[in-house]
């Protein structure tokens, strides 16, 4: 199963998993790590280096960050490589509830596709979609 | 024109991007650094954090100096930043002049000093500090504008 990192700023990684676990149970393989204005960029490394491991079952890890150009996804592109670890950027609560469930048995290149898609279309202006019904 | 000259470890990051560039309504960010220059996929990552309303660009500290000097940013709003006070210095030496330098976020491994929660200074950074401070260059440390700016005045 393709292992799960999310890197944020302050506390939303953290609060992103609990809340996931809120609504579907315990997920399994997924960690957090916080960045916060005062961490020193090679510590936060050597804990997201450290997590990767951990995580890994042999078939990859997806990092999701908060926002590109940002610290987290910063130190998340530092450890991009291909076909083991990837980086997807605008992390939301639907793609973690996506990656929840239904990890098994997909590479980490079609699951980080698949969640890419799932996060964008979860994006919705309410007004448009309820005048696109009627 | 130069609108902001940052010292910041973390380079284009949140702070800048949603803090400085908003505030300075700045068009360039120019990441003067060698290290960074040197490494495609690292100046690749940073540049592509360009929008509609901006350019990022990585450029060797002598190149960026070489350019600001020559005017090709002179109706251009740019924040240049660095990543440590040596390539300030670099900067200065190698001919940029500026009124004012702001330090973001600098750590270091090994004995160092601590200025604020996110600025810790090495012995070097102070050595540095104080031939800005005696070269009338106001030294500020404030990681975002909406932050109170602490003016630094060398060590007590």
């Amino acid at each position: 199963m393709v292992g799960v990192l999310i890197i944020t700023h302050g506390s939303f990684a953290e609060a992103l998993i609990s809340t996931a676990e809120g609504i579907v149970g315990p997920i399994e393989n997924m960690r957090s790590v916080s960045v916060s204005a005062e961490d020193d960029l090679e510590s936060i490394k050597g804990a997201v280096s450290k997590i990767i491991k951990t995580v890994d079952q042999g078939e990859g890890v997806i990092l999701l960050t908060d926002m590109f150009g940002g610290t987290p996804s910063n130190i998340g592109l530092s450890f991009l490589n291909n076909g083991k670890v990837d980086i997807l950027t605008g992390v939301n609560l639907p793609i973690v509830l996506k990656l929840a469930k239904g990890r098994k048995g997909k590479t980490l290149d079609e699951l980080a596709k698949l969640v890419r898609k799932k996060g964008r279309e979860s994006i919705v202006l309410a007004s448009e979609m309820l005048r696109g019904k009627t | 024109m130069v609108v902001l000259l940052r010292v910041d470890d973390r380079l284009v990051h949140g702070q800048v991007m949603e803090g400085w560039v908003p505030f300075f309504k700045a068009d360039h960010i120019i990441v003067a650094s060698d290290d960074v220059a040197g490494s495609a996929f690292h100046k690749q990552a940073i540049e592509s954090c360009a929008h509609d309303n901006l350019i990022v660009k990585v450029a060797e500290a002598k190149d960026a100096v070489k350019e600001i000097c020559n005017g090709d940013y002179d109706t251009c709003r740019v924040i240049v930043l660095v990543s440590g006070l040596r390539d300030a210095l670099r900067l200065y030496e190698d001919g940029l002049r500026f009124l004012s330098i702001n330090i973001g976020n600098l750590h270091h491994g090994g004995e160092t000093r601590k200025i604020t929660k996110s600025v810790y200074f090495s012995r070097e950074d102070e050595a540095i500090v104080k031939k800005f401070i005696d070269l009338d260059i106001a030294v500020e440390i404030r990681a975002v504008p909406g932050e109170k700016s602490i003016s630094y005045k060398g060590e007590q």
